[in-house]
């Protein structure tokens, strides 16, 4: 099955059936592929695009892999790519955002200018629950109206 | 009798002004969040991108974008009351589901505009409150009308937003703000 993400602006190929044609991805040159799916998948597309459409990169979730190791005689497939380093790029990401959050709220702190995060957070819980509580009551008022 | 009736109206009158003074004091502190994480935007451009990729991988999976914790969901109630958390539950994961079903997830732009939605919400009840002391007495039902269909996108989006906070789990604090703006974005002048 090929599928076309035109919004994300590649081309995904997920969980064929059976091979995917050399013709097809000769078709497109210059396209941007995204593998998805087990390792044999990523594997047998990956020769494909080796043998087929004289690829000689591969780009994968904005990472550049390069077709030209050479294994035990063999070309040797790219990197295996599943969910996981999808998971891992992001975990890299989310901790270099939070140490720019933390030292945004660290400056901001030390002007007074916000309090701290906890500080933060059970204020706006509590102002949650004091709303809930205000809407009850004038539930409640329009009840007795 | 009328005195009954004149200090039930005052009950309300400042039921809805406190709530009013609930939702600036709100509205300050997500401004507060929204600077530092504007801060941050471009690392975040960057992290929305993988976390679309992620989520994609997760949908033809058939799993839950976003699930919540024992302690969040045992704090959630705590905050919103258990009548009203299973619908929050489904409002925030339709609101997630339709700006990923666009390929995209709110931006702090985007975020950015609940501000301005707030302060629409503000003047609007004030307006209200006024009206009520002129003697209109159909703005009380306007007023609690407001009150009571946004008790639950705004409290519960707040809530989420403030649950994930320290522990930094931006997708849930940005799901947050996203179910604030579909609970808004019904509100016109």
């Amino acid at each position: 099955m090929v599928v076309n993400r035109s919004k994300l602006g590649y081309t995904m190929f997920h969980r064929p059936q059976s091979t995917i044609s050399g013709e097809y991805l000769k078709s497109e040159p210059g396209k941007s592929v995204v593998l998805m799916g087990h390792t044999s998948y990523v594997a047998e597309i990956a020769r494909y695009l080796y043998n087929y459409s004289k690829a000689t990169s591969l780009t994968v979730f904005g990472l550049t892999y390069k077709f030209d190791s050479v294994a035990g005689g063999h070309k040797r497939m790219p990197l295996i790519i599943h969910e996981r380093s999808v998971k891992n790029r992001l975990e890299r990401l989310e901790k270099q955002f939070n140490n720019l959050v933390k030292s945004t709220w660290s400056y901001l702190f030390s002007k007074g200018d916000i309090e701290e995060m906890g500080e933060l957070s059970k204020g706006m819980l509590e102002s949650t629950k004091k709303m809930r509580e205000l809407a009850e009551q004038l539930q409640e008022a329009d009840d007795k109206c | 009798m009328l005195s009954k009736e004149s200090a039930n109206l005052d009950r309300q009158i400042k039921c809805i002004k406190d709530w009013i003074e609930e939702l600036k004091q709100q509205r300050h502190r997500f401004e507060l969040l929204m600077i530092i994480l504007r801060n941050s935007q471009q690392v975040l451009d960057q992290w929305t991108t993988q976390y679309l990729e992620l989520s994609e991988m997760k949908r033809e999976q058939g799993l839950m974008l976003i699930s919540l914790s024992q302690d969040e969901r045992k704090s959630l109630r705590e905050a919103l009351g258990s009548k009203v958390l299973e619908e929050y539950n489904n409002l925030i994961d339709e609101s997630i589901s339709e700006l990923l079903s666009e390929g995209r997830i709110l931006t702090i732009a985007e975020m950015g505009k609940i501000l301005a939605q707030m302060d629409r919400l503000i003047v609007e009840l004030i307006t209200c409150v006024n009206r009520i002391q002129q003697g209109e007495k159909v703005a009380i039902r306007t007023a609690k009308e407001i009150i009571l269909k946004k008790v639950v996108p705004i409290g519960g989006g707040i809530a989420l937003i403030a649950l994930d906070i320290p522990s930094q789990n931006w997708v849930t604090v940005i799901g947050g703000g996203a179910l604030i703006c579909k609970g808004l974005e019904e509100f016109r002048i």
